[in-house]
Formats: C-alpha cells, structure tokens, sequence
C-alpha cells in the first residue's frame, strides 16, 4: 500500500509538480483520491462533462479520438502525466477519450479540489501556466511542421 | 350527555352500586362485633366476671332470638353453646376476635378495590364518549381545536371523577346513616338539644354553599386556565425552531409565566376561601359543644336538667361531628367534580355532530358507485365563509376522468380545493345539494363514501409508525370476521352513552375479499403494485437495505440475505464488483476498516461498546495492554496528529479546503495543535511523568491529552488518510488483539458484540451491511455507485426484493411521519388513495413536493391504469392539476377563466352550456 509520502515522491517526479512544497504536495495527494483501472476501462469518455483531472502514477494511457465511429490512439500517456484538466479549467466537455492500456493507477483530483488547490496556491498555477503554456508551444510547432510537410 | 354528574354515574352503573352499597351495610355488623369484643374479653376472662368458682364454666357462643322475651315472654335459646372454663374462653374470644379482624379486612379489600374498578370502569366509559365525540366532528370544528388542549380534558381533567365515583353513592348514604342515627339518639335523650342541634345544622346548610359559590367558580377558571397551558406547552414545542430563527424564547417564556403566575393567583384565592369555609364549619360544630356544656351545665346547676341526662346527651353528641364533617367535606368534593364534569361535557358540546349512524359498521357489504356525483345549484364558501363557487352542477360518473385546471391562479386554486374538499364531505356547501349515487351525500354513511371515494392532497401528516401501519390504515373499516362485527352490535343506550364494546384493534381488520386480493400473499403483491404506481417501490426497498431485519422474526428473510452475501461473493466477477467489496474475514486485517473497527470486528449490541466509547471501554484497554498495543495506539495517534497538523496546519480558517478535502475543521487542527505542543513541552520538562498529567482542559470530555491522541488511532484508517503510521506488525498485532478479544467475549454471558460470521444474521446491522459483510473499496471508481447497483440486480435475480420491500415497510415513519421526505410523504398519500381500490379517486393538488416531471410520470401512470394486472379497476378520476398540461390525458376538463368554472369536452372546444359553473361576484 502506498503512503502520502510514496505519493509525494511520485508527485515531485512530475515536471508540473517539481519545484512545490513538499508539505502542500501532501495535501494535493491527500484531496486526490487513488484509482485502480483494469486494462480498457475508462478514465472518461469523449464528450462528457469534466469533472476531475488524473495523474497517472504507472501504467499507460491511450488518448483515443472518436470521429464519425473509428477510434484512433492519438497519444500514450505514461508516468507522471496530467490528463483532463483542460475540461477542469475551461469547463468544456471532454476532447478526447481516455481508457488504461493494461493495468493503469492514477491520481484522481476532482475539479473543485483542484481548483481550489489553485486558489490557495498561486505557485502551482504557475506551473500549470507554464506547462500548458509549453503544451501550446508544442502543438504550434506541430501544426506548423505538419503543415510544412504538407505543402512539400 | 347527562349534563349532572350524579345522575350520569347512576345511570351508568346504578347496579353496582346498588351492590356497593349492600356490601358495606352487610359489613356493619362484623364491624361492630369486633368494637364489642375486646371489651367482653377484658370483662370476661381477664377480669374473671362469672368465673367466680376454679372450675367455673360459660356458654360461649349462646345464639337466643332477638326479641323473644318480647314475643314470647321468654327467652327462645337457638343454640345453647359451648360450655368453656376461663382459660378456654379466653382463647376463644381471642380467636374470635381475630376472626371478625381478617373478615373486617377482607370487607375492606373488597369495597376499596371495587370502589377502584368501578371508578375507573365509569372513567373508561367518559373517555370513551368524549373520543367518540371528537370522531364524531365535522372536519371544519378542527381548525379551532388545540389537539393538546383535548388531550388534557380527555386525559387529566377527568381523572378526578374516576375517585368520586365509588363513593358517590355509598359514603353520603352511609355517612348520613350514621348522622340520622346520632341525632335519633339526641333526640331520644333530650328533645331541646336535639332541636338545638338541628338548627345549628340547618344553619350550615343554608350558610355553607352560599360560600361555596364562588369557590366553584374559581374552579372552573383553574380547569379552564390549565387546559390553555397544555394547549401553550404543545404549541411551543411544535413551534420550536421558529422561536429559535427569530428570538422569540424570552417572549414565550414571558408568556408562559403569565399563565402559571394566573394559575398560582387562582389556586391561592381557591385555597384561601376553602380553608375559610373549613373553618366556619369546625366552628359551628365547636359552638354546638360549647352550647352544651354552657346550657347543659347550667340547667344541671339550676337543677332543671339531672346529670345523668346530661352526660348521655353529651355522650350521643360525641359520635355526631364525625358524620357530619364527612358529608360537609363529601359535599365539597361532589360540587367540584359537578362543575368539574359540567366544563367537560361543555367543550364536547353536541352541536354539528356526525350521526352515529353514518359511523357504523355496515353488516352488509359495501356497494360499489353506478352514478357517481350528481352536484345541483351547489354553493360552496371557503374558510373565511367568503363564497367562492356559486350555482354549480356537476356531474361526475364511476369511470369519468375530469380534470379541473387551474392555470395556478389563486382565486381558481381555492375554488378548485373547496370543490374536491365538498365531494369527499371535508367542506359542506352553504346550499345545493350533492348527490352521490342518487342520495344526499350528507346522508351517506362513511363506510361507503370512504372506501368507494378516494381523496388525497397536499397534506403529508402521518401518525408515528411504521410504513406498513400507515398504508394499511386505510383498508382498516371493520374487522374481517363476522363473528367480532356482529358482537358491536349496539346495546340500548343509556344517557347518551355508548356502552356497546368495540372490536378489539388487533383483530384481522382488513377484509380480503372485499378488496379482492387473495389472502396475506395477495395483499402484499397489492401494496407492491400500489407503491410501484406511486413511485415509491425503489426507495422503500431503499430503506430496507438500509434498515435492520430481526432474523428472530423474520427467519425466512434473514437467512436468504446470508444466501445473497454467498453469491454476492462468489460472482463478484460477473457482478463487475471484483475486488470492490473488501470482504470482513476473521483473520486478515481490513484495510478500508478503521483501526476500531478491525479490533472489534462485529458490531456493538450494548453502547458501552460501540465506536465512540471503545477507547474508554476497560475490556478493550486491558486487552490492547495485553498485546502491547496501548503505546502503539498512542503513537499512532501521535503521528496522526502531526500528519493533520502538517496538512492543514498553515491553512487560513476560512479556506475551502476545510470544507472540500480535509476530513478535520480548523477548530480541530487548532486543538490538535495545542494538545501536540502541550505534550512536547511537558516532555521536555518532565519526561517520566508525561503520562501521568491530565490536562486537556479544552477536551469535551474533560480527557488528557494523551488520551485524546490516544483516541485518534481508533477511527484511522490508513486506506483513507496514507499517512503511513499503520504499518505491518502493528496489524498483526491488531489481529491478535481481536483474538483475544474474541475468547473474552466468550466468556462472557450477554454478549456486547455481535461478530462478523459469514454464516450468520447480523440483527444490529442494516440489510445491505448484511449483504456486503465488508468494506467498500476507496480505491475503487465509482465503488460505491456499482456496488448499489450490483445489489440491487442480486436483489431482483435473488427473489428477495419483496423481502426487502417489507423490510422497508418496516420502516418507522417517526414523529408525523417525518423521517420521510415530503415528497415520499405525498406520494404515500397518493398510494393509500388508490391502496382502497375506490370507484372515484378525488386528488387535491397531489403531490406538489415533487418536480414536474416525476409528478407527471406518476399521473400518467395512474391515469393509463392504476393498477398493472388488474384491468378491471378503472376509477374515475377528478383532479385538481397542478401540470395544466396533463389536461390532455382527461376525458373531461373544467377550465377556470373569468371567475367561472368551464366545462370543455375532449375533441370539443365548445364550452358546454349546461355545465357553467359561476364563481362568486
């Protein structure tokens, strides 16, 4: 069984996480709550309302686009990666689905608490900033690389 | 009523006491041989009075004929008796005398306890009345009723005259008896002063009640003054909390004083002049013996009276005051129980009365409606008397559907209730007639308007009792049998009394056939089908699973929800459950269990032992010493603290995170804080005597500090909380613990604790803690959520679910129903009105607790076929609607518009003449 400092220590792995107080990661691993997925469970479906966001702790994730009935894996998520925030923050419905790909753990922070979480500390929505600052940058890269390679 | 108190007792038991009374004459004689005995056996064998000679002898026991010498002109001996020397008759008088003592006693007994019952028989029979009384009130009476107020005439105020009763009769005749035989014995000494007596006596008999008078009035006001209170005291408590969310305690209190302080200025004034008449009357009496000796001395000193005279005059005089002070006092007690009963019988006054007939049980069975309502030039006032429908006609046949619609306005709302209220007799018209199946609806008998009418609004009141009682209420109108019903039949009635004897209440009230269900079997599918028309059969099974089973009563049940734990745990898997449910197993520790939980590992059957009082429970505390766990426990609980200190600690007190995440407040953090940083400095300054400071004077319970810590081990659980301070060896330890623990209880004789058996009944534990017999998983996504749901699919597959639903039956419903919601309490309504299978179902508004939708899924329901399975039941239907919408569903519509009820047929839009209702002006 896994202790908030085993938790802790997960959570400091993550790049979002890295640089905060050891004691308020405790509290952030104390609000989320531990989920255990079997292999093809959902973490959450395409077009539904967000609720909360996951951590993943070990296993992988599939992010999984539905359109017009075919599913395509767009991406894998591994260790220490944030997922579902964006339904957090913006309270749009889910873009994507997620299902665990064998044996998945996460955390799983509810949207109030992290929202709160946020509130109470300004540095991590620093971080977050940061991280989904650099995501963007990331996919703007993309789409222009993308782009380039259509045009040759 | 008899409207005198006296002559209500005579007629309601002149027979008994008629008996009373000849049983204490017969009882005189004995009562004077044994006065008399003692003096014979002080004269006799003690003093030796004939038994000059050693060998003297003297009948003893010699019966002559009263008279004889008289008659005869000599002594008739009966019996010569028995010849006994000194010795001898002293034991025989003694014994004798012992005799006459036992049979005086027993005559005692006997009158007294007869003198009970029949008080208390009289007392029944008064109360009895009084309740039929307010039976037998027109509904509208009750809105200026205090339910409180009833309660204590019903109760207290008559009590008093239960104690008169016995002695209404008998002690004034008796009393009197003995007053007429001294003043007899007066006379017979001297005429004069028995001519002096009479006149002293006549004096305060004239003068007596004169100052009672007001005494009675003052009485009356008292009764009147304490019946308020009783009404002031129930309405305070209904009242509660609006006293408290608007500062409105001082001023109750002022009220309430008010009326003690005129209770106590009552009571005064009434002790004040009682004492007084008391007082004139002792003196009276003590004048009369100062007359005597005045008088009597000097006509003996002027020589005109003989002394001899005198002193038997005096001697006569002797036995009178008694009587008469008894009947005085006699007289006092009858008069206030007199206007006593007069106040009684005034509040129950007979105006408006429902005839008892319209009340009786029917001997023939109860016809079903052909004609439905016929309403004609019908006048309705609401509760004001402002009329509100003038000229109405109706007709509403068995099978008609009619819907009256609002459109939520309030004129048409209250004209809409005031009209369903006149078909089921709650509101009488001010003129016109109803009539239901051809007759005057006034007329009719509540067997059958109640039980072929069915009527339901937003009333949600339901006495405490269990779901079951409740519904089943309604079905209750006369007990099934014959032979019960036919002994109700009305005796002759004597001064407005009922002295017919009802049925008992716990006979078979409910008549199978009449409902047209087979048996009990069918009346439980009956109500099954009710409560899943109204809505109401998930959440009752709901309570159920909630709820607790006695498997002493309900064997069948109990052991089939050990059946379901079985296969609950068997298809975890096909159930999707696996692994959800942590399962209690007698030898693993639970991680989704509290650290209490794991070391009792059952549930507490006496409260010494339940969760809060384990850590002060000696048992508990000796066995956690026996395994070292006592140091453990308080470390773990240091820990703990430190751990929530370290989480919280820096939070603002008004941060969410309080109310969101953390399972403490911040008062508790401050605590923890403070008791932490106590034992740290008490350590540092004295290390060995750490424990041995109690402190803690911030504790509720006045605990030390340690303790308090101490206390914080029981109710962790690390699968919750991961501070990681519950760690593999403390567990085992646990595990033995729990042993031990196990062979102590044992030995005990009442076991506290019932423990988890996957074999056994859990009677503490709810049904579905029965089911799961282990912890749901924290872990686990929406555990919970598929745990109920793999539950309730095992329930339906398992057969138990009608087990469950009279599981939930059971469910008391506590003070007015309140441990239900409204809406539940509504739809409960709604079920008991369909529960009757009536010909025409009126409904008020129904249902108004509800959202819309679920209202109009309930309706539709009804209105497609109330009942699945059973065809045949199509009832008529008047609505009043709250979903104008629904109107579609409705053969007929009576529509509100410019102060005037339209009548519209379906597929019709043409007002029909005819059926203009118009409003008031």
């Amino acid at each position: 069984m896994s202790t908030l400092k085993d938790e802790v220590e997960v959570l400091r792995k993550i790049p979002l996480f890295a640089a905060m107080d050891p004691s308020k990661l405790k509290l952030l691993a104390y609000a989320s709550d531990k989920v255990e997925y079997e292999d093809g469970q959902l973490l959450f479906r395409q077009g539904d309302v967000g609720d909360s966001a996951f951590i993943v702790l070990s296993g992988v994730a599939d992010i999984v686009s539905e359109t017009g009935g075919t599913e395509v894996v767009v991406a894998q998520l591994r260790d220490h990666a944030l997922v579902g925030e964006m339904s957090v923050f913006c309270d749009i419905p889910r873009s994507a689905t997620v299902r665990a790909n064998g044996r998945l753990v996460a955390l799983r922070i509810g949207k109030g608490y992290l929202l709160d979480l946020i509130k109470e500390f300004p540095e991590l929505a620093t971080r977050i900033i940061r991280e989904l600052a650099f995501r963007l940058a990331k996919t703007t890269a993309d789409l222009a690389a993308s782009e380039r390679a259509a045009r040759h | 009523m008899e409207r005198n108190l006296l002559k209500f007792i005579w007629k309601n038991s002149r027979l008994k006491q008629v008996w009373l009374l000849f049983v204490i004459v017969a009882s005189m004689p004995f009562y004077f041989f044994s006065l008399e005995l003692p003096k014979q056996i002080v004269n006799g064998p003690i003093q030796g009075r004939d038994f000059d000679a050693i060998d003297a002898t003297q009948p003893f026991l010699r019966l002559t004929l009263p008279y004889g010498e008289s008659m005869f002109g000599r002594e008739i001996e009966l019996f010569g008796g028995l010849q006994l020397d000194r010795i001898e008759m002293l034991f025989a008088l003694c014994l004798l005398f012992m005799a006459f003592v036992f049979l005086n006693g027993w005559f005692k007994l006997y009158t007294n306890t007869y003198k009970g019952k029949l008080g208390e028989e009289v007392l029944r029979q008064l109360r009895y009345t009084l309740l039929d009384r307010v039976l037998r009130y027109r509904v509208a009476r009750f809105r200026n009723l205090k339910g409180a107020e009833v309660a204590s005439v019903i109760k207290d105020e008559v009590e008093p005259l239960g104690e008169f009763v016995g002695d209404a009769y008998s002690l004034p005749l008796f009393l009197g008896g003995q007053a007429i035989t001294g003043l007899l014995f007066l006379f017979l000494q001297s005429v004069y002063f028995g001519l002096l007596t009479i006149a002293i006596v006549a004096f305060q008999i004239w003068l007596i009640p004169r100052m009672r008078r007001k005494l009675i009035l003052l009485g009356r006001q008292r009764q009147l003054q304490a019946r308020k209170l009783a009404g002031q005291v129930a309405e305070t408590v209904d009242m509660a909390p609006d006293i408290h969310v608007n500062d409105m305690s001082n001023f109750t209190r002022a009220r309430h004083f008010g009326l003690l302080q005129n209770i106590l200025d009552i009571r005064f004034e009434l002790y004040q002049r009682k004492f007084t008449v008391k007082y004139v009357n002792n003196l009276l009496m003590q004048f009369l013996s100062f007359l005597f000796y005045l008088l009597g001395g000097y006509f003996v000193i002027t020589g005109r009276l003989d002394i001899g005279q005198l002193v038997a005059v005096i001697a006569a005089y002797k036995d009178l005051p008694g009587p008469i002070k008894g009947l005085i006092d006699y007289d006092q007690i009858r008069l206030m129980n007199e206007a006593r009963y007069e106040q009684t019988i005034d509040s129950f006054r007979d105006d408006g009365l429902i005839a008892p007939e319209l009340q009786s049980m029917p001997q023939q069975a109860v016809p079903r409606l052909t004609k439905g309502f016929d309403l004609d030039h019908v006048k309705l006032d609401d509760e004001t008397g402002r009329t509100v429908l003038e000229n109405v006609r109706l007709h509403v046949r068995p099978g008609d559907r009619l819907a009256i619609v609002t459109h939520g306005d309030d004129a048409a709302r209250v004209a809409a209730g005031v009209l369903a209220g006149a078909l089921v007799r709650l509101v009488q018209p001010a003129s016109g007639t109803i009539l239901l199946d051809g007759k005057p609806l006034e007329d009719l008998p509540e067997s059958l308007t109640g039980r072929r009418v069915g009527y339901a609004d937003a009333n949600n009141y339901f006495p405490a009792g269990s779901i079951n009682d409740n519904l089943l209420m309604v079905l209750k109108n006369r007990p099934a049998d014959e032979k019960q019903r036919s002994s109700t039949a009305k005796r002759p009635t004597t001064a407005g009394m009922l002295n017919h004897v009802p049925p008992p209440a716990d006979a078979e009230w409910i008549d199978y056939e009449d409902l047209g269900v087979e048996g009990k079997a069918g009346l439980d599918a009956h109500v099954a089908r009710v409560l899943e028309v109204a809505g109401l059969t998930r959440q009752i099974q709901d309570l159920g699973l909630r709820g607790t089973v006695d498997p002493a009563k309900n064997r069948e049940f109990s052991d089939k929800i050990v059946e379901v734990r079985r296969e609950f745990r068997e298809n975890a898997a096909s159930l999707g459950v696996e692994g959800i449910v942590q399962s209690f197993h007698p030898d693993l520790y639970n991680s989704q269990a509290t650290v209490g939980e794991n070391l009792l590992f059952g549930t507490a059957l006496d409260a010494a032992w339940s969760p809060n009082e384990l850590p002060r429970n000696p048992t508990i505390l000796s066995i956690l010493d026996r395994n070292g766990l006592r140091t453990a426990f308080q470390e773990m609980g240091q820990r703990i603290a430190e751990a929530r200190i370290e989480l919280f600690g820096d939070l603002a007190p008004d941060s969410k995170i309080f109310e969101t995440v953390a399972d403490v407040t911040y008062e508790e953090i401050v605590r923890l804080k403070e008791i932490v940083g106590r034992l740290k400095m008490a350590e540092r300054q004295e290390p060995q005597r750490q424990e041995a400071t109690p402190k803690g004077k911030k504790g509720p319970q006045k605990l030390s500090d340690s303790d308090q810590l101490f206390r914080l081990a029981f109710d962790y659980c690390e699968a919750q909380s991961r501070f990681g301070v519950l760690d593999a060896e403390t567990e085992s330890k646990i595990l033995a613990a729990r042993n031990d623990l196990r062979q102590e209880i044992a030995g005990m004789e009442v076991p506290p604790v019932f423990f988890h058996d996957p074999d056994r009944y859990n009677p503490t534990a709810s049904v579905l803690d029965n089911i799961l017999l282990g912890r749901i998983s924290s872990t686990v996504v929406d555990g919970k959520e598929k745990v109920l749901a793999a539950v309730q699919e095992l329930v339906a597959r398992t057969g138990i679910s009608d087990g469950l639903l009279q599981a939930g039956l059971n469910f008391e419903m506590g003070n007015g129903g309140r441990r239900l919601s409204d809406q539940q309490r509504q739809k409960l309504h709604v079920a008991r009105a369909i529960l009757k299978k009536p010909d025409i179902i009126v409904f008020n508004e129904v249902l108004g607790a509800m959202d819309a939708g679920g209202r109009r899924e309930i309706m539709a329901r009804l209105l497609d076929g109330p009942l699945p399975g059973e065809p045949d039941f199509r009832p008529g239907f008047v609505v009043v609607l709250l979903d104008d919408e629904l109107a579609e569903r409705f053969d007929r519509v009576l529509t509100y518009s410019n102060g005037a009820f339209v009548e519209t047929m379906r597929d019709d839009d043409d007002p029909q003449p005819d059926v203009m209702l118009d409003a008031a002006k």
